[in-house]
């Protein structure tokens, strides 16, 4: 997922070569938006997103590293910009857990990327409706590629902890696919453009 | 499945290193999660760009070769953003310039070969005064310096400028980023109302090239002097912007609307080349 590119990005934004900026911000923000969705939902993500980078912007000055280094560091400022959200909006983390909405996102990004076989919204949802620990784990880890230690420096904790966290969060989610093609299995069938059977 | 399940447990060396998983449904799941950026998730690009500009310039301009550096690398971001992020500029701004013959707003980036030109051309146009001229000198000039990606990046910085707060906003135009507006507007003192009359004119290019050709008044210490070389201390540096942005020049007098600069009564209120097509 990082290759030396990204880390000479990385290098020549932190010059303050505007390009590099571009192609750093390209690469990182997509997951770490989703990353903050997982924090703060889907409608606030956008604008926690945006808060992180402008913090980034001003603060790069202080930052020193590679590309794994970057994004440990910007994902960092970004958690404390969600956290800092939450609070003010008296909001828990976890306060849209039914699947209405899982189901509502699935639907508009499928027909938005057809690309998708499975829409990349209602994966972040379903993430989402994991336990805290285990979403933002399986997002840091398994999504966005973050090695134990800068995940468990991101969140406060252990690597050994966020490697368990990350581990039960993708059995869980194994276990939700499963009960949701079992249980219903028209709805969970979002991989097929609608419309589909009146072509056939 | 369990199987699955017990190579992911904690400990064991051969997990795969990032928390992937070996089950078919999830790897579906995380590969839509890690999906490439959709236009709508990158649709705050440009604005962020801007931002990076703002923010991170002017703590890289403390040598003069990490000034040139910052300065060209600038311009390539500025660029980049006007290449990606300017149609609308390209669309308004682009008409006012086309339909005006002029790029007023280059014209401070090159300050020396501009006051050069301006008594040159005054001479074959305009005997009386210099000031008329400035417009052709900034074409001439324009062209050399990149007008296009001036231009459209107008709109892009007053929004960046915009967006900023009151203690951010007076350091942020010292900053090389911001040269193009600083002198596109006039003067660091002239950039507010600058772009309130670009933020809100881009729909009406002839009210746009109304409002930029009025801001462009020939420089003032420099009357009709024909033969007069470029002023010694702003030599030309079209590749390097940020000599521009310097906050040391004095505040452009004009402002962007079609008054004439109130402490200037000898500026004609209309340039040489009509605004009018």
């Amino acid at each position: 997922m990082v290759d030396t590119s990204l880390d000479d990005a990385v290098r020549a934004m932190c010059a303050g070569d505007g390009d590099a900026f571009r192609v750093v911000y390209r690469t990182v923000h997509p997951t770490l938006q989703r990353y903050l969705e997982v924090l703060v939902g889907p409608f606030d993500a956008e604008d926690v997103a945006s808060e992180t980078w402008a913090q980034a912007c001003r603060d790069l000055h202080r930052f020193q590293g590679d590309a794994d280094g970057f994004r440990g560091w910007v994902t960092t400022i970004g958690r404390h910009r969600a956290l800092d959200h939450l609070r003010r909006r008296s909001r828990r983390p976890q306060v849209d857990r039914d699947l209405t909405g899982l189901e509502i996102l699935g639907d508009s990004d499928v027909l938005a990327s057809v690309d998708e076989s499975f829409g990349t919204a209602s994966a972040v949802a379903l993430i989402r409706t994991l336990p805290q620990a285990q979403a933002e784990a399986v997002m840091l880890r398994a999504v966005m590629g973050l090695d134990a230690r800068t995940a468990g420096q991101i969140l406060g904790r252990r690597p050994g902890a966020v490697r368990t966290a990350a581990q039960r969060g993708l059995a869980a989610l194994a276990r939700l696919l499963e009960e949701r093609e079992h249980a219903a299995p028209t709805e969970s069938d979002v991989f097929s453009p609608p419309g589909a059977e009146e072509v056939r | 499945m369990s199987t699955i399940w017990k190579l992911l447990r904690p400990g064991h060396r051969g997990t795969p290193r990032r928390g992937s998983s070996t089950s078919p449904r999830v790897d579906r799941l995380l590969d839509a999660a890690r999906a490439t950026g959709t236009p709508r998730e990158l649709a705050r690009e440009d604005e962020t760009v801007m931002l990076f500009h703002r923010a991170h310039l002017p703590q890289t301009t403390t040598s003069s070769g990490e000034q040139m550096d910052t300065a060209r690398s600038t311009r390539r971001g500025l660029q980049a953003a006007v290449a990606t992020g300017g149609v609308v500029a390209v669309m308004s701004s682009g008409i006012a310039f086309a339909a005006s013959g002029h790029a007023p707003w280059s014209h401070d980036s090159t300050p020396g070969s501009s006051a050069g030109r301006h008594g040159t051309v005054a001479s074959d146009d305009s005997p009386s005064s210099a000031e008329p001229t400035a417009p052709t000198s900034d074409a001439t000039t324009g062209i050399t310096t990149g007008p296009a990606a001036r231009t459209h990046g107008l709109r892009g910085l007053c929004h960046a400028y915009a967006a900023g707060n009151k203690a951010e906003k007076g350091k942020a135009l010292a900053s090389p980023a911001f040269a193009g507006l600083v002198a596109a507007a006039g003067g660091t003192d002239a950039v507010p109302g600058f772009c309130a009359v670009v933020l809100t004119t881009t729909d009406d290019s002839s009210q746009a090239s109304d409002a930029t050709g009025a801001t462009h008044p020939a420089h003032p210490s420099h009357p009709a002097h024909p033969t007069q070389p470029a002023h010694p201390t702003q030599p030309a540096h079209p590749a390097h912007p940020s000599q521009a942005a310097s906050p040391t020049r004095p505040a452009r007098p004009a402002h962007p609307t079609q008054d004439a600069a109130p402490t200037h009564p000898a500026h004609p209120t209309r340039p040489a080349h009509p605004t009018h097509p």
